[in-house]
């Protein structure tokens, strides 16, 4: 996925919090069964010659193939989504859809300030938020969103960049 | 304001005459397929699973190429990979079955 510098070891992996996909399963769970809430209703003999119940399996079935795609879709950016944190960077893979994949990447030397935030109820309920790395003045503050634990996630990246500090030192003098 | 209920429930007492009468003139137009020649509405149903497959499968290769190349754990892909491929086969087997049932059956 992403290739680690020498002497450089994985922190820790966080990746986005469950809810979200569980919002998206819900949501095609509802699409998949709304033509069975629909279908009875339409006037099959004035609209469509011969048997109307293979045509509407059929329907149904093509109906059903496309959302299957669709949360596979939702699943592989989920799952591919994901915040590293390593003894020197900090990476952030944010799969945006099957076509479309972005990679930031910062030093910890270069983070200047991290804030988690939780916001919502839900997300207040489950412990899931929003982590904002501000780094050196010229690049980008990036935020993650939705990630699990915001609090812990800082302290970590926080504590990372300590000990990156810690070890740089020796290496220079 | 609330409409005054039609005669004709005032009048039979059942519903059901009240809907029809007041509900299919303002029931939207629908399209009649009937017209069409069953060969080509045949032809236009299996054009549309023919290109519903395309798509999948382009889409299918698409992901596949992705669990493969960034996911994580070979568990998560195999798994993932084995419900994903399972779920659209039967899919496609129910489409595919359905369609030739249908086609059969027109006039």
């Amino acid at each position: 996925m992403v290739t680690l510098e020498k002497n450089e070891q994985v922190i820790e992996r966080i990746q986005k919090h469950w809810f979200l996909f569980a919002v998206q399963c819900a949501v095609y769970g509802f699409l998949a069964i709304s033509p069975l809430l629909i279908l009875p209703y339409f006037p099959w003999e004035s609209s469509f010659p011969g048997n109307h119940l293979y045509l509407g399996t059929f329907l149904w079935s093509v109906w059903l193939f496309i959302l299957w795609i669709g949360l596979f879709i939702s699943w592989t950016n989920y799952y591919l989504d994901v915040l590293i944190i390593t003894t020197k960077r900090l990476i952030y893979v944010n799969q945006i859809g099957p076509f479309s994949r972005r990679i930031s990447i910062s030093r910890l030397d270069r983070i200047q300030d991290a804030t988690g935030e939780i916001f919502g109820i839900i997300p207040t309920l489950l412990d899931f938020g929003s982590v904002t790395i501000q780094t050196a003045a010229e690049e980008q503050a990036f935020v993650i969103h939705d990630i699990p634990n915001p609090s812990h996630v800082k302290s970590k990246i926080l504590l990372a960049q300590e000990e990156a500090k810690k070890t740089e030192i020796p290496e220079l003098s | 304001m609330i409409a005054p209920l039609p005669a004709s429930l005032g009048e039979n007492g059942n519903p059901e005459v009240w809907y029809d009468e007041f509900m299919t003139p303002i029931a939207p137009a629908l399209p009649s397929f009937g017209t069409i020649p069953s060969p080509i509405l045949a032809l236009l149903l299996w054009a549309v699973l023919g290109l519903v497959v395309l798509i999948g499968v382009i889409v299918s290769l698409i992901l596949f190429y992705h669990w493969v190349r960034y996911g994580r754990t070979m568990l998560m892909i195999s798994t993932g990979g084995l419900i994903y491929f399972i779920g659209a086969g039967i899919l496609l087997v129910s489409a595919v079955g359905s369609l030739s049932g249908y086609v059969t059956s027109l006039p």
